[in-house]
C-alpha cells in the first residue's frame, strides 16, 4: 500500500499530465478553429463552448498543482518574520484560510453539479450535460484541498 | 461605509500576515456577504462567481498568452535578444545597461508578464554586467525596471484583466499601451544615460563584435518580431479575436521552442503546460476572491457612494483619475498588479463612467501605476525577483538602483495623465470614437 507522501506525489504527477492534456486541447481547439475558418471555410462547431469548458478544467487542474506546491500569490512583507517566530501558528492560520476557500469552492461546485444533473441542464450549443464539467471541477478542487492539507508544512 | 472599510482592512491585515491574497479576499468578502444576505446566499454567490470566471471565454486569452510566455522563456531567446540589443548600441559606453532595457522591451513583446521578463533578463544580463564592472545599483536597477515593460508593451495580462473588468476592447487597450510603452523605453534609456554620467565604464565588450555571434543575434530577433507582428497584426487586422491571437501566438512560440531543440520530450511539454496551469490558477484564485469582493461592494452600495462623493467634490475627469492613481500607488506598495486592478477598478468604475473618463486612457494610467508598484518599496516584486537571483546584492542597493527608473516611470505617468492622446492616439487611428 502506498504511503501518503507517495500518493500525494502520484496525484500531483497525474495533475501535471492532465494539465498537458487539457492545455494541448485548449491550444489545439483555438488553432483548429482559426485554421478551419480561414483555410477551409469551416470553423469548428461549438469551439467557443468547448474552449470555455476545457479552460475551466485547466484552471481547476492548475489549482491542484499550485496548492500542492503552496505557490499561491502572497505578500511577503512581514510574514517571513512572523513565520520564523511563530512557525506552527502562522502555518495554521494561513492553511485554514486556503483550505476553507478551496473546500467551499469544491462544495459549491458539487452542489451546482448535482443540481444541474437533477434538472438535466444542457449547454446551449453542444447540448453537453452541464453536470459533467461542473462535477469534474468539483473533484479537481477537492484534490486541491487534499493536496494542500497534506502539504509538508501542515 | 464602516463595514466595507473594516472588510478591506481585514483583507489587508490577513495578506500582511501571509494569508494568500485570493483566499483572504474570498473568505473575508464571502463572510461579509453572509452578514448582509445570509450564509446560503453567500455560498451560492461564491459558487456562481467561481464557475462563471473559470469558464469565461474572454478570459481564455490569459492561459494562452501565459503559455506563449512560458514557451518563449523555454526557447531561451533572451540571450540572443540581449546580443541583438547590444549590437544595436554598438560600442557606446554602458552598452550592456542600454541593451538590458531594449532586450527587456523585446522580450515583453512576446511575453506579457513583468515578473517573467525580470526573471529571464536577470539570468542573462546580470552576469554580463558584473563581468564588465557595472555597479550593483545600476545593473540590478536596470533589470528590475526593464522587467516592468512586460506589462505595458502588448500583449499584457493586466491589460487583459482590466479590459474584462471595465468591458473594454482588449485589442484597443493593447494598441493604447504601445506608445506609452515606447515612451517608457525611451525614458529608461535616458535614465541609464544620466546614471552613466557618474559611473566610469568600459565600452562595448569585444565578444559581441564577433561576426558569427552578431549574425546569430540578428537572426534571433526575427522570431520575436514575427510573433509580435502575427499576434498584434492579427488582432488589429480583425483577423483574430484576442483569444485566437493568443492561441496562434502560443502555437508559434511552441514551434520556435521546438525548432530550437528546447522541447524534445513529452516531459518538456508537460513541464510547460503544468507551469502555465499553475500560474493561471494562482491568477484566477485572485480573480475569484476579487470578484466576490466586488459583489460585496455592490451589495453594500460602495460604488454609488463613491459616485456621490465625486459629484459632491466636483472632481473633473483628470482630478478623479489623479485621485485613483494616488490610491493605486499607495496600494501598489503592498499589493501586486492583479490585486490592485481587481480591488480598485470595480469600486471606481461607476464614478469614472459618470465623469466621462476615457476608460482606455484610464486603463493605461492604472497599468503604469501598477508598474510603479513593482519597483517601489516595501513590496516591489521585480526587485525581489532580482534579489532572488542575486542573493549577495543588498535589497537596499537594488531599491536605490531602481529609484531613478521609478522617477522616470512617474514622469511618464504624469505625461500620460497630462496628454491623454499619448495613449488614445493609436486607438483613434483605428477608427475608435
Amino acid at each position: 500500500m502506498p504511503t501518503s507522501s507517495a500518493l500525494r506525489s502520484r496525484t500531483l504527477a497525474a495533475l501535471e499530465w492532465l494539465a498537458l492534456a487539457l492545455g494541448a486541447i485548449l491550444l489545439g481547439l483555438t488553432v483548429w478553429d482559426v485554421v478551419g475558418r480561414y483555410a477551409f471555410n469551416r470553423p469548428l462547431f461549438g469551439a467557443t463552448e468547448m474552449i470555455q469548458w476545457i479552460m475551466g478544467g485547466f484552471v481547476f487542474c492548475g489549482l491542484g498543482i499550485v496548492s500542492a506546491r503552496d505557490a499561491h500569490v502572497a505578500v511577503d512583507l512581514i510574514s517571513p518574520r512572523l513565520a520564523r517566530r511563530f512557525p506552527r501558528l502562522m502555518a495554521g492560520v494561513i492553511g485554514v484560510f486556503t483550505a476553507a476557500g478551496l473546500a467551499v469552492i469544491a462544495w459549491q461546485l458539487t452542489r451546482m453539479g448535482l443540481d444541474a444533473a437533477l434538472r438535466g441542464k444542457q449547454s446551449l450549443v453542444l447540448e453537453i450535460a452541464i453536470a459533467v464539467p461542473l462535477l469534474s471541477y468539483a473533484v479537481l478542487c477537492a484534490f486541491a484541498t487534499a493536496l494542500h492539507l497534506t502539504g509538508s508544512d501542515r | 461605509m464602516i463595514g466595507p472599510v473594516l472588510v478591506l482592512l481585514s483583507i489587508l491585515g490577513l495578506c500582511l500576515i501571509g494569508v494568500r491574497i485570493g483566499f483572504a479576499t474570498l473568505v473575508v468578502a464571502g463572510a461579509a456577504v453572509a452578514l448582509i444576505r445570509g450564509p446560503g446566499a453567500a455560498l451560492t454567490l461564491i459558487g456562481q462567481e467561481v464557475e462563471s470566471i473559470a469558464t469565461s471565454y474572454p478570459l481564455s486569452v490569459v492561459p494562452l498568452f501565459l503559455l506563449m510566455g512560458v514557451f518563449v522563456h523555454r526557447a531561451e531567446l533572451s540571450q540572443d535578444l540581449y546580443d541583438a540589443a547590444q549590437m544595436a548600441f554598438g560600442k557606446l559606453r554602458g552598452v550592456l545597461a542600454y541593451a538590458t532595457i531594449l532586450s527587456s522591451a523585446g522580450f515583453s513583446a512576446a511575453c506579457g508578464s513583468s515578473i517573467a521578463t525580470a526573471a529571464t533578463m536577470v539570468r542573462v544580463a546580470l552576469p554580463a554586467m558584473r563581468r564588465h564592472g557595472y555597479g550593483e545599483r545600476l545593473s540590478s536597477g536596470t533589470i528590475a525596471a526593464g522587467g516592468t515593460l512586460g506589462i505595458m508593451i502588448p500583449p499584457s495580462v493586466p491589460l487583459i484583466l482590466y479590459g474584462s473588468i471595465a468591458e473594454q476592447d482588449i485589442g484597443l487597450l493593447f494598441l493604447a499601451g504601445l506608445l506609452p510603452g515606447l515612451v517608457l523605453v525611451a525614458a529608461f534609456l535616458l535614465t541609464v544615460l544620466i546614471c552613466l554620467f557618474r559611473t566610469p565604464l568600459p565600452a562595448a565588450p569585444q565578444s559581441i563584435q564577433a561576426p558569427a555571434r552578431a549574425h546569430r543575434a540578428a537572426r534571433a530577433a526575427l522570431p520575436v518580431l514575427a510573433l509580435f507582428t502575427l499576434v498584434l497584426g492579427g488582432i488589429y487586422g480583425r483577423i483574430f479575436t484576442p483569444t485566437e491571437a493568443a492561441g496562434i501566438g502560443a502555437f508559434g512560440a511552441g514551434a520556435i521552442a521546438f525548432a530550437r531543440g528546447r522541447l524534445t520530450g513529452l516531459r518538456d511539454w508537460r513541464d510547460c503546460f503544468s507551469e502555465t496551469a499553475s500560474i493561471t490558477a494562482s491568477l484566477f484564485m485572485i480573480i475569484f476572491g476579487a470578484s466576490v469582493f466586488a459583489q460585496y461592494l455592490n451589495l453594500s452600495g460602495v460604488p454609488f457612494a463613491v459616485v456621490d462623493w465625486v459629484a459632491r467634490m466636483d472632481l473633473g475627469p483628470t482630478a478623479l483619475v489623479c485621485a485613483v492613481a494616488v490610491i493605486a500607488i499607495v496600494m501598489g506598495m503592498v499589493f501586486e498588479a492583479v490585486g490592485i486592478l481587481l480591488l480598485l477598478v470595480p469600486v471606481f468604475l461607476p464614478a469614472l463612467i459618470a465623469s466621462d473618463v476615457d476608460l482606455i486612457w484610464f486603463g493605461i494610467v492604472v497599468v503604469l501605476v501598477v508598474e510603479l508598484g513593482l519597483i517601489t518599496p516595501p513590496v516591489g516584486m521585480n526587485v525581489f525577483v532580482v534579489k532572488a537571483n542575486a542573493p549577495d546584492t543588498a535589497l537596499s542597493n537594488i531599491f536605490l538602483g531602481v529609484l531613478p527608473f521609478a522617477a522616470a516611470l512617474l514622469a511618464v505617468l504624469m505625461i500620460v495623465i497630462a496628454i491623454p492622446s499619448v495613449a488614445t492616439f493609436l486607438p483613434g487611428l483605428m477608427g475608435r470614437n
